[in-house]
């Protein structure tokens, strides 16, 4: 792959050929404000905000970064120019608007000196449709439980019909992405719920603390992705952590012991 | 009539011999050309069409005469449409009752009738090509509409269909394909304008052993109809377009998109594939040539944003029709990640004419930057609405004025839209210049898909641009913040406008958000759907500023900015406001208007029955503007 020399805000910087431009920036320790931009999904270009100002020769324009492949040496990248600022304090606005009550516009919204947005705050969610659960679930995990559902400003995320899911295994992965926490998990007398969307998934227990850690749907998925049996995944994380120690444990004392042997013999 | 279905064309050489028997058996026949199309259907020609067939039986006559049914002739205003060829005898508005008639007297002893002739200004117009709405027109891509059954592969061969791709196949090279098209100047009839000539060789040189060629018949513009036209009436058309560059691009297979709504153009489309099959101009080894394509049909939702090349590869493919940034070209990695070349309908209709004809004829129609003809669907407040084509160039006058015989009831021009809900309202001053890609862009509009729709006086502006972001904001996939969120703000915006809630500062928010959405934006939908806004800002401000100052609207249209009163001295008191009001919030008393109402010598008091003005109750006027069209004696005013 050959290697692009660029600049971004002045800085010279190198990257592969069809390296994502909020990506080398964020490898190069720059901060361009993001929200549906996630190391472990395809780049979806949906919010609007990771914003920058390309200037190649005479040409000059404004482009969102995180699905922009870096092709071209010695373009010249400015994450905050007055335009890019311009540009991207009225996306917030919009963002605002539609979302009041997430702290995370809000904050990007400060930090660009806009405290409130002109326009009527009158969404009820957090939801910014970013896409990230959608996109994680969909070609990440693979299982596609929650789409987006209707056109312009009806678009939301749900399951279909709004009706519990039957191919969601309750791994929570949306929750884990969402950028707002609009998306959470709630866990309640043995039952995992991912709120807001519909449905409850039983949970299994650990056979040794006796709490429950994954949902059942989650490890018939899972034993069947990894071609692992059950054992392997037995046990939830904490428990499981203990049992290894415990191993390595006995392992060190027996080298520790065998050691002691060698030298008290010598 | 089917000479051709059965057997294969093997050769160019058996080609031309089917064309001449074709020709040979048509003959001198007079033929009674029908339309067909969707408008004159809605006008009832298919009614027509079967009265002149059992005329013709009747009278005898099924032997020496042709009643043929072709797809959209144009002049949709004036359907159902009937040309009697080879005299080229135009009838208008032709019932089922005038059938005999025209058979007996026009095709019989060649006498005309009066009554179903043309009249400009009271003279009668006989021939087809002699009406001004078609005189002015050049019509390449329509070139067949009207000559031919759409139904049929038979006419369209007997037309010289087909001989340019047996020209390409036989004596081009790919390479030279794509140079003749780069040469003829074809730009992308779909609204990018993008050069044809230049997609294909893209396509051409990027990598891969599958490669798609698609056609976009996805017309989602409210009021456009000029892609529905030609698959409905020329479809063969597209199809020998689309096997032509399939081979200059090296494609296997094809894809035509059709809107679900377009029922008339999937049966066509889908019934010339299958003929086109049958005689091997689909398939494996066309013409002998070693050539092998085959096309297939994909119906859209109905999803103005499956117009949008990346999200109608999506659609195809089964996913959300949501679009995704073409960094990567659709050429390079398009439909299942194969190269694929993507044109418009008229694009495709256009390209058997330029092999035909040769790139130096096609470069020489229009302007300099924008070759050949474009198809525009003339709506609106025009007298003549249809469908025309006209060559690059042309002033926005001489189409609405010159082949759209001006403006309803003869009022005064104010804007006309082109480029379907995302162009731009180009006012009056504007008029002499000519129309193509580049101008229309110039003066915050675009050439789009072609569609114009003409305003007159009584359009307010506000209202307008209010009306294509209601549009807009529903068809917005929604994927993108600014396209989602600011179009839906921008609706609320001139919403309140049109209501008499607006302020001045709404204005520099409306020019904030346009310049967002349009700088923005993910696809093409966002980046310019601000136009009907950003351009009636420019252009119309006044009238914004008349609705958010003077709470009125100087057009009269915005219900809650205008009142409907009765000049008490001028109503007659005869109640037929009162009577003709849905929700009777009009009040008064018959009888003879009390200034008319002679004394009583005697008594001095008023004779006979004496009525009383009426008056509407403004607080329940719902301001339909009934009582203003049904006052006898002009004396309701809207204010």
């Amino acid at each position: 792959m050959p290697t692009i020399h660029f600049t971004i805000d002045g800085v010279p910087v190198s990257c592969e050929k069809d390296a994502m431009l909020l990506d080398v920036a964020l490898a190069h320790g720059l901060s361009i404000p993001h929200l549906c931009h996630h190391g472990g999904v395809e780049p979806y270009g949906a919010c609007r905000l990771c914003l920058v100002e390309i200037s190649q020769g005479k040409w000059n324009w404004v482009e969102s970064s995180c699905n922009y492949p870096v092709r071209e040496d010695g373009i010249a990248v400015r994450t905050d120019s007055e335009k890019v600022r311009r540009y991207r304090r009225l996306n917030l606005e919009l963002l605002m608007a539609r979302c009041p009550d997430c702290e995370q516009v809000r904050q990007m919204a400060r930090e660009l000196g806009l405290e409130k947005t002109r326009l009527p705050e009158d969404g009820k969610d957090r939801c910014v449709l970013c896409g990230l659960c959608v996109n994680v679930c969909q070609d990440v995990v693979a299982v596609g439980a929650i789409s987006f559902v209707g056109r312009g400003s009806e678009r939301r995320v749900d399951t279909p019909y709004g009706e519990p899911s039957e191919v969601c295994i309750g791994c929570g992965a949306c929750a884990e992405v969402c950028p707002t926490g609009n998306i959470r998990v709630r866990e309640e007398g043995g039952e995992r719920e991912i709120v807001p969307f519909p449905g409850k998934h039983h949970l299994v227990r650990c056979p040794d603390c006796g709490r429950g850690y994954v949902t059942e749907k989650q490890l018939v998925f899972l034993e069947r992705k990894l071609s692992a049996k059950n054992e392997v995944l037995r046990g939830c994380p904490v428990c499981k952590g203990r049992r290894r120690a415990e191993e390595l444990r006995k392992v060190l004392e027996s080298i520790v012991s065998t050691c002691q042997e060698a030298s008290d013999v010598s | 009539m089917a000479i051709a279905t059965s057997p294969r064309i093997e050769s160019r050489q058996a080609l031309r011999e089917l064309a001449d028997a074709l020709k040979c058996r048509a003959g001198s026949k007079p033929v009674v050309s029908v339309c067909r199309g969707t408008g004159c259907t809605a006008s009832g020609s298919g009614r027509t069409y079967e009265a002149l067939r059992q005329a013709a039986a009747e009278l005898g006559m099924h032997e020496q005469v042709e009643i043929l049914g072709t797809g959209c002739h144009g002049l949709c205003e004036l359907g159902p449409l009937v040309v009697i060829r080879p005299r080229g005898v135009f009838y208008h508005r032709v019932k089922p009752e005038d059938a005999r008639e025209i058979l007996d007297k026009t095709v019989g002893s060649g006498e005309l009738i009066e009554r179903l002739l043309y009249k400009v200004d009271g003279d009668a117009i006989v021939h087809e090509h002699d009406i001004p709405f078609y005189k002015k027109q050049m019509r390449i891509a329509l070139r067949l509409n009207g000559l031919m059954d759409p139904m049929s592969i038979d006419d369209y061969v007997r037309e010289g269909g087909y001989q340019s791709l047996a020209k390409v196949l036989l004596d081009y090279a790919p390479e030279q394909v794509i140079q003749e098209i780069s040469a003829s100047g074809l730009r992308g009839r779909g609204g990018g304008g993008f050069p044809t000539g230049r997609k294909w060789a893209s396509c051409r040189k990027a990598h891969g052993d599958v490669k798609y060629v698609l056609c976009n018949g996805d017309e989602g513009d409210p009021g456009a109809f000029m892609d529905r036209s030609i698959m409905e009436a020329n479809p063969h058309g597209v199809l020998e377009g689309m096997i032509i560059g399939s081979y200059a691009i090296g494609a296997g297979h094809g894809v035509i998109y059709v809107r679900h709504e377009y029922p008339l153009a999937v049966r066509t489309l889908r019934r010339a594939i299958e003929q086109a099959r049958e005689v091997g101009l689909l398939g494996e080894d066309i013409l002998g040539s070693g050539h092998c394509f085959d096309i297939a049909i994909a119906r859209g939702g109905g999803a103005f944003v499956c117009g949008e090349s990346t999200a109608l590869m999506a659609s195809v493919e089964g996913r959300v029709g949501e679009p995704r940034a073409k960094h990567i070209h659709t050429v390079e990695s398009g439909l299942w990640g194969k190269p694929s070349c993507l044109n418009n309908v008229e694009t495709w209709a256009n390209i058997p004419v330029i092999i035909e004809r040769g790139a130096d004829w096609f470069a020489s129609i229009g302007t300099e930057k924008s070759k050949g003809t474009k198809v525009f669907s003339l709506v609106g407040k025009v007298k003549n609405t249809g469908l025309v084509e006209v060559p690059m160039g042309i002033t926005l006058r001489e189409i609405i004025y010159g082949i759209g015989g001006g403006i309803l009831g003869d009022k005064a021009f104010k804007a006309v839209q082109t480029g379907g809900p995302s162009g731009g309202c180009i006012p009056a001053q504007y008029l002499d210049m000519p129309v193509d890609f580049d101008e229309l862009t110039k003066v915050g509009s675009m050439m789009g898909s072609g569609g114009m729709i003409v305003m007159d006086e009584d359009s307010c502006m506000v209202d307008v641009a209010r009306y294509f972001l209601d549009f807009l904001r529903g068809e917005s996939c929604g994927k993108c913040t600014p396209c989602r969120e600011g179009n839906q703000r921008m609706y609320e915006i001139l919403d309140r406008i049109c209501e008499g809630r607006g302020a001045e500062d709404d204005l520099q928010l409306l020019a904030d958000i346009a310049d967002t959405v349009r700088t923005t934006s993910l696809c093409q939908l966002g980046k310019t759907a601000p136009n009907p806004v950003l351009s009636t800002l420019g252009y119309f401000r006044d009238e914004y500023l008349a609705h958010i100052r003077d709470k009125r609207c100087p057009a009269g249209v915005c219900r809650a900015l205008i009142r409907f009163t009765i000049a008490p001295d001028v109503c007659t008191c005869c109640g037929r406001c009162a009577r003709e009001c849905p929700v009777q919030c009009i009040a008064g008393k018959t009888g003879k208007a009390p200034a008319k109402a002679r004394k009583d010598a005697r008594t001095g008091k008023k004779k006979g029955r004496v009525g009383e003005p009426f008056r509407i109750d403004q607080d329940r006027c719902v301001k339909c503007g009934t009582c203003l069209d049904v006052c006898p004696a002009g004396a309701v005013r809207r204010a």
